[in-house]
């Protein structure tokens, strides 16, 4: 039945993926919630929580204050936070009760910008997109707002890479060291200079499809070229059809590599891939056909023939452990047959 | 009404739930499973807890869209999903339970058409609705007295004798036969029922016959009162807080109700003493630092640590639970700010308190760990002991606690 999962967890939802960009940029988050959905990021959605001090928040919205529109409420406790705290910017981002309550995001975060003088944000996610939707909201915003004058143009942006991604933090530093030529990386080990300093890149890598509306930008505004994919050694070595399930770019970027091999990407309606679902009966399907099957361990269940595990935090939260890297491509494909 | 206690500052959220959640407590009802209904986002913790902990084969998602919620769809779509879970067993649950999220509360549904309808299609099965709603808390009880309160309603209304029978309802956790209450009650003759601990429906069945109810925790207490009225079962709120006199009163009240010798009180408190104070010589000058969240009574474990020579700096309260008339408040709320500096001269009880403090010692337990009494403080020591012996760094011990 559509939208019924038995197999699969939920994966990680919007709001996490547009956390997870600003989590290191020194700012003041607040996901307007009860707490369920900011436990839910800081519980299984965000690898750097037990590294760092991230600012992200609950608003702690009540019954009431979401019934009666008090908006008041949220922007007292972020501006009150504000003072404690000094942020370099303030962002609220959505879930599933205001979505209902029709919150505007955008009203709000402008109000909270004229009070406090701060830059401020709004994001109307609601839990029910994928991170690369509330991922690529953010990552486009804040180009938008803090990119400025060009001044040189050298190195490589890499744009979309994101802790939830991969299967571990350390995965995450061995996928960003593919770059040697990089600049920045939005968004892991990154700062709001490296936002304001965009525009000098020379061309941009997007490596999932969270950094797309960004590239765009970058390209319309300041004529960065921009190259979607990862950078990973081919490995054509003969195996079985195989079906690679994950993130449009990284599921792509893997197949090309390893050849015979298709993507399945699960978090946005179009792209690069032969396949997007996120529908567990037809996802079942299309897996029964293919004698070889990557994707994270939680599909293990779903896959007859051979199963590569391959875990990722935006779908098992950091639950597994790395089992084989995705850059190293000769491993992966001694695994096939 | 319940008071919001975060003083106009954002919620700090922590990850420390000791893989604890709503699901796993409503999956205590054995041979029961899960049918979430709600938007995507609300379940993922509650599927990753349960990929975890290995119960993930009882729990299923129906992911509601904008559409769905929009246009009320999903009350049809829901039954339809229920019936489609159960057609998926090979052997059909006795409890299905249909759990909804924040959403639900704030669109008023009624699910009894829905429960009565899946009960008429599958008639061995007990279709009812439990809820997740974070944003209800201060509206009414807290969410866990509610939760443990809505898990025993679906019982049936007719009384059955009573029988030699003590039920423990309010913990996660089934006390285990060290705990000196538990060793009472058995060595009367009379049956320990904890469904924490049962795989068979009919102990759940059974709670209806208990000839006492044993709440031991304030998330309990609701749910006993029902069952008093309905089944006309005792109960006393028999909270111990960890001091002497509260544990003494309370085995005093069991003994009084089933009419059993009270054990030798003086022998039991001399050895927790003994234990207690043990402890505190051997970490020396290092102090403690004690969560709401790893006990929901901190004030009650301070005092009687400190009366036994431990030195405690300083007691986080839960900002939800602190105004809660049965469990303490704590001396300090929750800061905005995390320490990530080891600090090396400190153990903490709990991970929120490790959190904020740094610690590079810490004893991860969760709402007491099913723990109590003198076994419960006891344990409590072994864990310092532990902690002391063993510094980690804090972000180990903050994603050991995670995972």
């Amino acid at each position: 039945m559509k939208d019924l999962y038995l197999t699969l967890p939920p994966f990680a939802p919007d709001y996490g993926g547009a956390c997870e960009v600003m989590y290191e940029l020194g700012g003041l988050v607040l996901i307007h919630d009860a707490s369920g959905c900011t436990v839910n990021y800081v519980s299984f959605d965000e690898p750097r929580w037990h590294k760092s001090g991230g600012m992200v928040y609950s608003s702690g919205l009540t019954e009431i204050d979401a019934v009666m529109g008090n908006d008041d409420v949220l922007i007292d406790k972020a501006l009150k936070a504000a003072e404690l705290l000094h942020p370099s910017f303030i962002a609220v981002v959505g879930s599933s009760v205001p979505m209902i309550v029709g919150t505007d995001f955008a009203g709000i975060a402008a109000e909270m910008e004229e009070r406090s003088g701060i830059p401020c944000f709004g994001f109307d996610a609601n839990g029910i997109h994928s991170y690369i939707y509330g991922a690529s909201q953010a990552l486009e915003a804040f180009v938008r707002r803090f990119a400025g004058e060009k001044t040189e143009s050298r190195g490589t942006l890499v744009l979309g890479l994101l802790p939830m991604d991969d299967a571990d933090l350390n995965a995450s530093q061995r996928m960003m060291n593919l770059f040697d030529d990089r600049r920045a990386v939005l968004s892991m080990n990154c700062s709001l200079d490296d936002f304001r300093n965009a525009q000098n890149a020379e061309k941009c890598a997007v490596v999932s499809s969270a950094g797309l509306k960004a590239a765009e930008y970058l390209k319309q505004t300041y004529g960065i070229p921009y190259e979607t994919g990862l950078p990973l050694k081919p490995c054509h070595k003969a195996h079985g059809s195989l079906l690679v399930i994950g993130e449009d770019i990284r599921a792509h970027s893997l197949a090309q590599a390893l050849g015979n091999a298709d993507g399945l990407d699960l978090f946005s309606p179009e792209g690069l891939c032969r396949y997007h679902t996120v529908d567990e009966d037809e996802i079942a399907g299309i897996i029964s056909g293919y004698e070889n099957v990557i994707a994270d361990p939680c599909f293990a269940p779903m896959v007859k023939g051979n199963f590569i595990p391959m875990p990722t935090v935006s779908v098992s939260g950091g639950i597994f452990r790395e089992t084989v890297s995705v850059t190293d491509t000769e491993a992966v494909a001694a695994m096939l047959i | 009404m319940i008071a919001d206690q975060t003083n106009g500052l954002p919620r700090y959220c922590h990850p420390y739930h000791g893989g604890w959640d709503v699901a796993r407590i409503a999956l205590d009802i054995p041979e029961s499973r899960i049918l979430f209904v709600c938007p995507v986002s609300c379940a993922r913790i509650i599927c990753l807890n349960a990929v975890k902990y290995g119960y993930k084969d009882r729990i299923d998602v129906l992911a509601l869209s904008e559409d769905d919620i929009v246009s009320g769809n999903y009350e049809e779509k829901t039954i339809e999903a229920a019936c489609c879970v159960l057609d998926h067993q090979k052997q059909l649950p006795k409890a299905l339970i249909l759990y909804v999220s924040c959403i639900d509360a704030m669109l008023g549904n009624d699910h009894s058409f829905q429960t009565r309808e899946i009960m008429d299609r599958y008639p061995g099965v007990n279709c009812f609705v439990l809820k997740m709603c974070p944003i209800t808390r201060y509206s009414g009880d807290l969410p866990l007295v509610a939760l443990q309160h809505d898990m025993y309603a679906p019982l049936e209304k007719e009384r059955i004798p009573h029988e030699k029978t003590v039920t423990f309802i309010g913990s996660n956790i089934a006390y285990d036969r060290e705990n000196e209450l538990v060793r009472l009650i058995e060595d009367s003759g009379y049956r320990a029922l904890h469904i924490q601990a049962s795989s068979s429906y009919e102990d759940y069945l059974a709670v209806r016959g208990s000839a006492l109810n044993l709440c031991l925790m304030p998330f309990g207490k609701s749910a006993c009162e029902m069952l008093k009225e309905r089944y006309d079962t005792p109960f006393i709120p028999y909270f111990a807080r960890y001091d002497f006199a509260s544990v003494r009163s309370t085995m005093n009240a069991v003994c009084a109700a089933l009419n059993l010798p009270l054990p030798d009180m003086n022998a039991l408190e001399r050895e927790t003493e003994r234990i207690l104070k043990e402890t505190a010589d051997y970490i020396g000058d290092t102090e403690l630092v004690i969560d709401g969240i790893a006990t929901l009574f901190p004030d009650a474990l301070r005092n009687t640590l400190e009366s036994c020579g431990f030195r405690v700096r300083r007691v986080y309260s839960d900002s939800v639970n602190r105004v809660s008339p049965d469990i303490d408040s704590g001396e300090v709320t929750v800061p905005l700010k995390r320490s990530y500096q080891a600090d090396e001269n400190v153990i903490a009880v709990g991970m929120v308190s490790a959190s904020f403090e740094g610690a590079d010692r810490a004893v991860d337990i969760f709402y007491d760990n099913g723990w109590w009494g003198h076994d419960g403080l006891r344990k409590i020591a072994a864990e310092i002991r532990k902690a002391y012996d063993h510094p980690r760094s804090g972000e180990e011990i903050r994603e050991e606690a995670r995972r």
